[in-house]
């Protein structure tokens, strides 16, 4: 009657949405992934009532949620790639796997928060969705809400270990408070039936048996959560990782934030960036709210894919204060000031932004670098520092030559690869560009459609078409991180005549309340590029929200409406309206075959990297299933050796008792089908139903075996399953899995089979004839 | 009280009733039933003891009614005899009862000049042996051959018995006053001994009402006879008998010789009656195949009189019944082998 179950289909759907919420510091805008989520989420639920209320199968309920869900799942997401709009084709399939492909990109290329593109809008909905299904079917369909904790924790756990930082305590709040009003709800409603059956006692210390339990399930619940509590509290915070890079980063070892960080004096932009670390690097707070990047480094030496420093000489300014920016005074400047709080990053580096000026250490701490960066002698905890941002005007660009000329060896163009790079500015610049239109040229080209901002270099030269100088090799595979983008860009200027090196330092963080945390993970490498009225100006070819927001002036007027100018930035990279990006191509739109082969591989090498897993995964699942298979067996086995209807019902019967031992129900040895019926009937407290179905196995079990041969005998595999399942659903849950999942049906079917196979185990004394 | 008797296939009304047995088989539960009706409408509350009763007729067997003085022990055997349209004899057994007064006898006739035959109480198709330990025991053995073979040898002539024939034997506990034991051959030869007991409380005081008056017993009329009967017999005798059964019939008379706490076991005849015995106790539930359930309700009233135990069990105050029941909850129900 009460199949539908309206309350606890509403409780777990907004348990499921509880879950979720951790995902909005994960995935920004929410509302982008919200709204199909929820309609997912709610879809469920509906799904769900509906077919309890028409099916008493629950297996058959689940499955009309999973394929409505899978449905609605395509509905959503899949437009476009559906047969009459509705229906998905195995062209959906190819879609969603393009826009997996996309998610696990955005994931593992993406800290916290990632942009919410069409893949992982995609992802984190269906994996809503199937949490909603998973929670719905286990804690409403099959009315096992404590159990229905594992998929809630699972999803809320996978989203909190990944945000990058400790969530706030509030967000296990509503998870838990769904989760226990579920719990609670299945617990009254079952410890209703159970008073209404059992006669109240006129003893007044039981008066109500209900009270007992529900006072000692309340404490503890109470005293779960308050563990649950305290236990955080007294517990330091473990560092967090992030899901994609976890696993390689924590084999390293070097779990702690104890030591201090220091980037590195040269780059190999032929390689791999590897694993990064979230591992706070500093924290801070500043006046500006258009900060750049902090610059720790200088490299303005390319030789053979490396970059270095060219000299290491370094001298203390006169009068003791930091120059700050050579800009001219024409050019518009605000003074800005930042204020580091902790500093983690080793001698002699220290991060300070461009333009500092002042001194912000104590005399005789610090030195600067003939390239102008600041490096400290002793170790500086904190520091207050001013500097000073820059304005500039297009105009200012120009190259006045009074102010003092760049670096001749900043012009330098690597000779291996500079055949290719001068082809590609040959490209990319016509005769009488500014130097501007120049820089901007580069910068758009390099965070153009065509390149791919990936950790991972594209792979090795098999067919030999790709050069092996990396940078070429970059040019051609348009595949890399922050140091090749960076590199592209110099060598692109330089060949252009505009002198050029690479700073080095970190992205300016996630904002932590009125501070900035910057990571590990946050390390970057930019160009800077020299213009005499200006000096040293940065740009941000890196394409991507893992790189920093490119500067105004860098970027091109947006009424030249060139497709080079869409240059996504941290808050606008969701925008569908930008065409722009590797991993947010929009998939619909166009050429699905060359981008799904791309992303396929995504999804290929998910599987490969993580072959291991699955296939224990696969091996474990293969473990639990292989003894009720082999119960299926034998039942299969025992009913087609049945030569007649007789046998049949014998079997039939034999394997009803075996599966009745399984759950502790065995009658007497010997007993009569009637003796055995009655002491299962009793035992069991099978229902009035449940009763006649056992009272017809017997009797036409009565008719195979003892009435004359040949008579007509019914079917009773139905009653036989009627039996059993009212046996087992009066059994502890414990009994109930552990009789579905080693049945001795099973168990006796292997070890038959092991004793075909093996004979000599069994001992068996040798034929020797003394029998008399 | 049984759930034989609440089984589908008794129930009157069940689809398999028609096609599973025989016509003569619903004639059997049928005509059982009215007898059964008519027998509690005379003896208050013992339906168990009168069915029982039915089961040894149906079965070809001899009763031996065993209780205390006054408890309606020859009633029942009156009421039974009674029920049935055929020839009833009683003999009251006393000390002084001779075996010829039960054969019967040759005299002279002075007529013909020659013996003739003068036939005993023996010769009817009920007999109630009222009693039946109080005479001696030569008296009792004159039982015997009529019993066992249903003819009676008198001066080497030999006399059938006519058909069906039942002995419905009444006797006192062995332990009172004036009563002879029977021998083990004579009490082999009964199928089945059923005690009466006293009645319950509320049954007594409904037989104060029915017995105050007139006996009911002169009213009751006869609802079948003595070729009906016959009839039934052979409708049971056609009752199929699994080689489970079998098996399991013989498991239990092996298991009664080989128990410690019997010093004398069940004889092959008491196998026999017990698989005839069951059979009338399926056919009474309706059934055309007999159950294991059959065997064991029906074995304790077949064994225990036949079974002597040994000092032991009486020391400790068992009697053959309780043994019985001992053996029945060990000895295994065999399984099916086809």
């Amino acid at each position: 009657m009460n199949r539908v179950r309206p309350v606890e289909t509403l409780l777990a759907a907004l348990a499921t949405l509880a879950v979720t919420l951790p995902l909005t510091t994960l995935f920004t805008p929410a509302s982008a992934w919200f709204r199909p989520s929820l309609l997912l989420v709610a879809l469920v639920a509906l799904v769900g009532m509906a077919l309890r209320r028409v099916t008493t199968s629950r297996p058959l309920v689940v499955l009309g949620q999973a394929v409505l869900l899978v449905n609605g799942a395509a509905v959503l997401h899949g437009q476009g790639h559906l047969w009459r709009s509705v229906v998905p084709t195995p062209e959906t399939g190819r879609a969603f796997g393009v826009l997996l492909g996309e998610a696990y990109q955005t994931v593992t290329n993406y800290t916290a928060p990632a942009p919410a593109n069409r893949g992982t809008v995609l992802a984190v909905s269906v994996l809503i969705g199937v949490t909603a299904l998973a929670v719905d079917a286990i804690a409403v369909t099959y009315r096992s809400p404590a159990l229905a904790g594992i998929p809630l924790l699972s999803a809320f756990l996978g989203s909190a270990t990944n945000s990058g930082d400790g969530l706030g305590a509030w967000y296990a709040v509503p998870p838990a408070l769904c989760w226990l009003a579920l719990v609670g709800r299945q617990g009254v409603r079952s410890l209703r039936s159970w008073g209404a059956a059992t006669p109240r006692s006129s003893a007044g210390r039981f008066a109500d048996p209900t009270s007992a339990f529900a006072t000692m399930g309340r404490v503890v619940g109470v005293t779960a959560i308050g563990a649950a509590i305290v236990v955080p509290s007294l517990v330091p915070h473990f560092p967090t990782t992030f899901l994609a890079d976890g696993l390689g980063r924590s084999a390293d070892g070097r779990g702690g934030n104890g030591s201090d960080v220091r980037l590195a004096s040269s780059l190999d932009i032929a390689r791999d960036l590897g694993s990064r670390s979230s591992n706070p690097v500093l924290r801070y707070r500043s006046t500006s709210d258009r900060l750049g990047p902090l610059r720790v480094g200088i490299l303005d030496s390319y030789r053979r894919g490396h970059w270095q420093a060219r000299s290491d000489f370094t001298f203390v300014p006169v009068d003791g204060r930091i120059p700050g920016p050579t800009a001219g005074p024409e050019v518009p400047r605000r003074v800005e000031q930042i204020t580091v709080m902790e500093n983690g990053i080793g001698l002699p580096q220290v991060a300070l932004p461009e333009g500092t000026t002042g001194s912000p250490f104590p005399a005789g701490t610090w030195n600067m670098t003939v390239e102008g960066l600041v490096q400290v002698t002793q170790r500086v905890s904190s520091y207050t520092a001013e500097f000073i941002e820059l304005d500039p005007d297009p105009s200012q660009f120009t190259a006045d030559l009074d102010g003092p000329q760049g670096n001749e060896a900043n012009l330098e163009v690597d000779r291996r690869s500079e055949t290719e790079v001068r082809a590609v500015l040959a490209e990319l610049t016509d005769e009488g560009d500014t130097p501007l239109d120049v820089a901007r040229a580069i910068q758009g080209y390099l965070r153009g459609p065509q390149f791919t901002y990936s950790p991972e270099l594209a792979a090795g030269t098999a067919e030999g078409s790709i050069p092996e100088e990396p940078l070429a090799r970059f040019l051609e595979t348009k595949r890399g991180y922050c140091v090749q983008f960076s590199s592209a860009m110099i060598m692109l200027s330089r060949a252009a005549g505009i002198p050029a090196r690479m700073a080095t330092g970190f992205l300016p963080g996630v904002q932590d309340g009125d501070d900035r945390v910057v990571r590990l993970s946050d390390a970057h490498a930019w160009p800077e590029l020299w213009f005499p009225r200006l000096g040293w100006v940065r740009f941000e070819p890196t394409p991507g929200t893992r790189s920093g927001v490119a500067p105004e002036y860098s970027l091109a007027p947006t009424d030249t409406g060139s497709g080079s100018a869409a240059v996504p930035s941290a808050t606008s990279s969701t925008s569908s309206s930008i065409p722009s990006t590797g991993p947010e191509r929009d998939v619909t739109a166009d050429d699905l075959g060359t981008i799904g082969g791309s992303s396929d591989t995504g999804v290929i090498r998910y599987v490969s990297d993580h072959a291991t897993t699955i296939l224990v995964l696969l091996l474990a699942g293969l473990a639990v299933a292989v003894v009720p298979l082999g119960a299926w067996l034998a039942r299969r086995r025992a009913r087609r050796r049945a030569r007649d209807d007789a046998e049949r019902v014998e079997a039939e019967w034999q394997s009803l008792l075996l599966r009745l031992q399984d759950i502790g129900y065995v009658p007497p040895d010997g007993a009569t089908p009637r003796q055995a019926s009655r002491q299962i009937g009793h035992a069991a407290y099978l229902s009035a139903d449940e009763t006649q179905a056992l009272g017809r196995v017997v009797s036409t079990l009565e008719l195979a075996r003892y009435a004359r041969p040949g008579s007509d005998l019914d079917d009773v595999a139905d009653d036989a399953r009627t039996v059993w399942r009212g046996a087992l659903s009066r059994r502890r849950r414990a009994d109930r899995v552990r009789a579905l999942l080693l049945p001795e049906e099973g168990r006796r079917h292997w070890r038959q089979g092991l004793r075909r196979l093996v004979p000599w185990r069994l001992g068996r004394p040798e034929p020797t004839g003394e029998d008399d | 009280m049984s759930d034989l008797e609440n089984d589908r296939r008794t129930l009157p009304n069940s689809e398999l009733s028609a096609s599973a047995r025989g016509a003569s088989l619903d004639q059997v539960l049928q005509i059982s039933a009215s007898l059964a009706a008519a027998m509690n409408s005379v003896i208050e509350g013992k339906q168990s003891v009168v069915r029982t009763a039915i089961t040894v007729l149906l079965a070809e067997g001899h009763l031996l009614v065993e209780d205390v003085p006054g408890v309606g022990k020859t009633l029942l055997a009156k009421t039974l005899a009674r029920s049935i349209d055929c020839t009833v004899r009683r003999v009251q057994f006393t000390p002084d009862l001779l075996p010829s007064d039960i054969t019967g006898v040759s005299v002279f006739n002075q007529d013909v000049r020659d013996f003739e035959f003068r036939p005993g109480a023996i010769f009817a198709n009920v007999v109630v042996g009222d009693e039946i330990n109080r005479a001696s025991p030569k008296t009792q053995s004159a039982l015997l051959e009529s019993m066992e073979e249903g003819q009676v040898t008198v001066d080497g002539t030999t006399y059938s018995l006519p058909r069906p024939f039942m002995v419905m034997a009444t006797q006192n506990p062995i332990e009172m006053e004036g009563t002879y034991p029977l021998p083990e051959a004579q009490r082999d030869r009964f199928m089945a001994r059923i005690s009466m007991g006293y009645p319950s409380a509320r049954s007594e005081l409904d037989m104060l009402d029915l017995h105050g008056g007139i006996s009911p017993l002169e009213d009751l009329q006869p609802v079948t006879d003595a070729s009906v009967v016959s009839s039934m017999i052979a409708a049971v005798r056609q009752v199929h008998t699994a080689p489970a059964v079998k098996q399991y019939i013989v498991d239990l008379t092996h298991a009664t010789r080989s128990s410690n706490a019997l010093r004398l076991g069940a004889s092959p005849r008491a196998t026999l009656h017990l698989l005839r015995a069951s059979r009338a106790h399926a056919a009474l539930a309706g059934r055309d195949h007999v159950l294991p359930d059959d065997v064991q309700q029906i074995a304790v009233p077949v064994l225990a009189h036949r079974l002597m135990p040994t000092g032991e069990t009486q020391m400790a105050r068992r009697t053959t019944a309780d043994v019985v029941n001992d053996l029945l909850q060990r000895v295994r129900v065999p399984s099916p082998t086809r």
